[in-house]
């Protein structure tokens, strides 16, 4: 489970006032749910999930992993969840198999951990035909493969994704959509962002609108259509946006 | 740290960048492929040409008067073709002749008359075979003047000694090793500065700014590896490919340099009196001096590739530092350059001139040592640099924004603690200012020197940089009250007296081991003739023993153990604080002595969790060598250490008697027991408390 409160990101702009990238914000993730972080380009879905995958800190707020801080113990919060990064590429001179070896070194699994957990992913996501080729022979779906099979070969419980399937072809979007609703069904909490409205309204059990930092709202499907009078995602976001901007103002 | 972690990441770069075709072609191709490729052929084209002007005839032309005496004198030559030309001059320039030789005068008349002729020979120095030509047609003419001047003395009834009243000869009396040393000297350092660079900078750029272009950096971050880890990881990967690189070059050197000797001394050595001989001895050395290079180069590398946020950048960002180390490069190369303590401190031109003087085979060892050590440092100082900016959020995630260097100290949240990057880097510096500021500080006035080495270079920093970062005074610098009561204090002060003692002894040994030099005792003499004074005394007791108990106690037990306690485990923290300490005191002289105080003191501050056992035990070492030099001590003292009182200062010290050690020894054992018992008791005193 993840769960953070009140978590605040500012960049100093010398001789300008902070730029708040995230502010307040407060959310839960339950263990077995998918959690979709939707907004636009810049809205500050970047900045929240590397403060969630500890590679930046928060300037202010909680975060937990389970019933451990984000500040307590990096390291051990490290080894529970899974990052992937908007736009991550591979090391192009290694083979899918080399990149899963290095990293499950850096996780502390054994030679045996490595190879039994590289021959379920390479079944779990159909890589046999491109696990042992060079990964700058990839292409950009097959290289997302690989990435995910980084990701989660230390069998992390939270999932953190940005943006998984940005300029992915249809096919591998979904294959990609699959492989996060299998991990959801084994009982990984997911927190992915996404700037497609579709792919939010079709896979998460709950969504939370960002813009501008904030969280505008948080809850399913229903709950946001309820709380807006609409009945999609798109007008959701619309109509919060307004409200937002108006209370702004 | 995990080395686990190290390791793995230490593999991977090596395999990733063993894959990569431009280090590849760097680290191997340029130095065992086209490095000798080209000199080789350079060198096949130097004896081409030189065999080709060896046979080649050279066509002359004689002008002027009596040019059939000439054409007597010349034609026997062999490799002298005399031909006619109705424009002479013309074809000299147009190269269709070699070389004119004539003469305005009658020569037999002139020769009859006793006087000189004046013979021209014209040639164009731009043409070797013209050149060649005029030397040819010059020691032809010589054989004929040499017979001339026979048949004139004979004449005269004289022999040749009688016009050479003087016969100079000079003899060379360097040895081949010593010749081809100085001359490869010349080119080889600045080349190897130039090859280990180039070695260092590939790697180091492909794995920092390359992971950033391919955004594998934060996937990196996530995993449970510290930033130190993979720098360390990472560092350890471009210093063996710099060595490696530079092991390469320096193999491939002499494998075509030997070649080329053997080459040169078929074709010309013989004739020319050439005789080319590598000191090879010089190269197992050389290898040596290449692993404190490697380690610069690659800390500085290391860097300039985390500054860098693209492959493009750092290569813009490498040129300059390119320009930078070739300036002390080509100085250190310079012909007369040699290293002096002071030199021996200055990166690159220290390591050129390193290089050199082993060529030559006159460097010292103590010359090796500087250098290594102050390269070392400096090394430290770059990698710690590395680590710092690792730790800058904006670095290494930088995308758009630019790179902060700023020390902003707005920006950091209070410590209690440093890090082992602070403290480390802290040492480093403050130990370069003591090398750079201090020494010439302590050159221009010995008393004014140390006071402002102690107080300016070491406290005042220290306690600006805890301010600095925010750290807890306290906390850092252990200002605070003993673990444990009186007991403690009984036992430091039994211990710190058992080994002051064993100190003078250890000194003893020392000093029949290694002589100090007489620049040493001079110096120490005119510091201890302060003390021949009463006030002198005190001010003497105010420099050497309570500005160091100070000074050196805040830096070395306070910000340094600070810092390592969070790395190392605490038998480890003594060891290396000890080492540091005896390190930092620059001479060979003191450096054992003084880790073993420095390691005794770590030791009271770990374990009291206060910096003032550490205070008085240094000020009551110092306090006492000051008393005992100057003999300001009751005379059973000395009896008692057999110590002449009225010894001149660092004159030979004799072994210690047996009972003054076996008691130093028991004061010692007895002493730390004590000290132990102290805080063990309170210790247990505590956690009743908390039982309670």
């Amino acid at each position: 489970m993840l769960r953070t409160e009140h978590l605040r990101r500012e960049y100093e702009i010398p001789g300008k006032a902070p730029l708040v990238a995230v502010r307040d914000a407060t959310l839960t993730v339950d263990d077995g749910e998918v959690l979709g972080l939707l907004g636009p380009n810049g809205a500050g879905k970047t900045t929240l999930l590397r403060i969630l995958a500890t590679i930046i800190p928060p300037t202010s707020g909680d975060c937990w992993i389970g019933d451990r801080h984000i500040k307590d113990n990096p390291d051990h919060i490290r080894r529970h969840i899974g990052f992937l990064s908007g736009n991550t590429k591979l090391y192009g001179r290694l083979t899918g198999a080399e990149v899963l070896r290095y990293f499950g070194r850096l996780y502390d699994l054994s030679t045996q951990q490595i190879e039994s957990r590289t021959e379920e992913l390479v079944d779990l996501l159909d890589m046999g035909d491109i696990i042992h080729r060079r990964c700058e022979t990839l292409s950009t779906g097959q290289t997302q493969k690989v990435n995910l099979a980084r990701v989660i070969l230390h069998d992390p419980e939270v999932l953190i994704l940005d943006e998984p399937t940005a300029g992915l072809d249809i096919m591998t979007s979904r294959s990609i959509l699959e492989f996060i609703q299998h991990a959801r069904g084994r009982g990984h909490s997911i927190i992915f962002s996404t700037h497609y409205m579709d792919e939010a309204e079709r896979l998460c059990d709950r969504i939370a609108l960002i813009y501008s930092g904030a969280i505008m709202a948080i809850g399913t499907k229903q709950e946001l259509f309820e709380l807006t009078g609409t009945d999609n995602v798109q007008d959701v976001f619309l109509s919060l946006l307004d409200t937002f901007k108006e209370n702004v103002a | 740290m995990n080395y686990r972690r190290v390791n793995a990441i230490f593999r991977k770069e090596i395999l990733d960048t063993m894959r990569d075709k431009r280090t590849l072609i760097m680290m191997v191709g340029v130095p065992v492929v086209l490095y000798p490729l080209l000199l080789v052929m350079g060198l096949q084209a130097a004896l081409l040409q030189h065999t080709y002007l060896e046979e080649r005839e050279s066509v002359v032309v004689l002008t002027g008067r009596d040019t059939e005496i000439l054409r007597t004198w010349l034609e026997p030559i062999s490799k002298i073709r005399i031909i006619d030309s109705e424009h002479p001059e013309r074809d000299l320039m147009e190269g269709r002749i070699d070389a004119l030789v004539g003469t305005q005068q009658h020569i037999l008349e002139v020769l009859e008359s006793g006087g000189s002729v004046v013979i021209n020979i014209r040639f164009d120095n731009t043409e070797f075979s013209s050149m060649d030509a005029a030397g040819r047609v010059e020691s032809a003419l010589q054989k004929i003047f040499q017979e001339l001047r026979l048949e004139r003395l004979e004449i005269q009834n004289l022999t040749e000694s009688y016009i050479r009243p003087l016969d100079i000869q000079r003899t060379n009396v360097a040895p081949p090793e010593k010749t081809t040393g100085s001359v490869l000297g010349l080119i080889l350092p600045m080349i190897m500065v130039l090859v280990v660079s180039l070695g260092a900078f590939y790697p180091a750029v492909d794995i920092i700014a390359g992971e950033k272009e391919r955004g594998t950096f934060e996937s990196l971050l996530s995993t449970p590896t510290s930033k130190l880890e993979i720098v360390t990881g990472k560092f350890l990967t471009v210093f063996s490919l710099a060595l490696i690189t530079g092991m390469l070059n320096l193999a491939s050197m002499a494998a075509t340099t030997t070649f080329m000797a053997a080459q040169f001394s078929t074709v010309i050595g013989d004739s020319q009196g050439f005789d080319f001989r590598l000191p090879l001895e010089a190269f197992y050395i050389i290898f040596l001096v290449l692993i404190p290079l490697a380690l610069l180069v690659s800390a500085v590398m290391m860097s300039i590739a985390v500054i860098a946020r693209s492959f493009k950048e750092a290569q813009n960002y490498v040129t300059p530092f390119f320009l930078i180390i070739l300036l002390p490069a080509i100085l250190g190369g310079l012909p007369g350059t040699s290293l002096t303590p002071v030199s021996s401190f200055i990166p690159i031109y220290n390591i050129v001139v390193l290089f050199k003087e082993l060529m030559m085979g006159k460097a010292a060892l103590g010359d090796v040592g500087a250098v290594f050590l102050s390269t070392s440092l400096f090394a430290v100082l770059a990698l710690q640099v590395a680590v710092w900016l690792f730790h800058q959020e904006d670095v290494v995630l930088s995308e758009e924004r630019g790179v902060p260097l700023t020390l902003n100290r707005r920006k950091l949240l209070p410590r209690e603690h440093l890090t082992p990057t602070m403290a480390i880097g802290l040492y480093c510096t403050l130990f370069l200012g003591l090398i750079y500021g201090g020494i010439f500080l302590q050159d221009l006035d010995l008393t004014l020197g140390i006071f402002v080495t102690q107080w300016g270079i070491l406290a005042l920093p220290v306690l600006l940089f805890v301010w600095f970062v925010k750290a807890d005074f306290r906390a850092v610098l252990s200002l605070r009250r003993p673990r444990a009561g009186i007991g403690l204090w009984l036992g430091a002060i039994l211990a710190g007296l058992g080994t002051i003692v064993l100190i003078i002894q250890f000194g003893a040994w020392q000093q029949r081991l290694i002589p100090p030099p007489v620049e040493l005792q001079e110096l120490m003499t005119e510091l201890l003739s302060l003390g021949e004074s009463p006030g002198g005394l005190l001010v003497l007791l105010l420099l050497i023993a309570v500005s160091p108990a100070i000074c050196e106690e805040l830096l070395f037990r306070g910000a340094l153990v600070s810092g390592l306690r969070q790395w190392l485990r605490p038998w480890a923290v003594v060891v290396v604080v000890g080492l540091l300490f005896g390190l930092f005191h620059i001479s060979i002289f003191r450096i054992l002595p003084t880790a073993l105080l420095g390691m005794l003191l770590t030791y009271f501050v770990l374990r009291s969790g206060s910096l003032y056992p550490a205070i008085l035990i240094h000020l009551l070492n110092n306090g006492l060598a000051v008393m005992l030099a100057t003999g300001h001590m009751p005379g059973f003292v000395f009896q008692w250490l057999g110590i002449d009182p009225h010894l001149e200062e660092l004159e030979v010290i004799p072994d210690l008697p047996l009972p003054a050690l076996l008691m130093a020894l028991l004061a010692f054992v007895l002493g730390l027991l004590l000290f132990e018992r102290a805080i063990r008791k309170r210790s247990g005193k505590k956690a009743d408390a908390t039982t309670n």
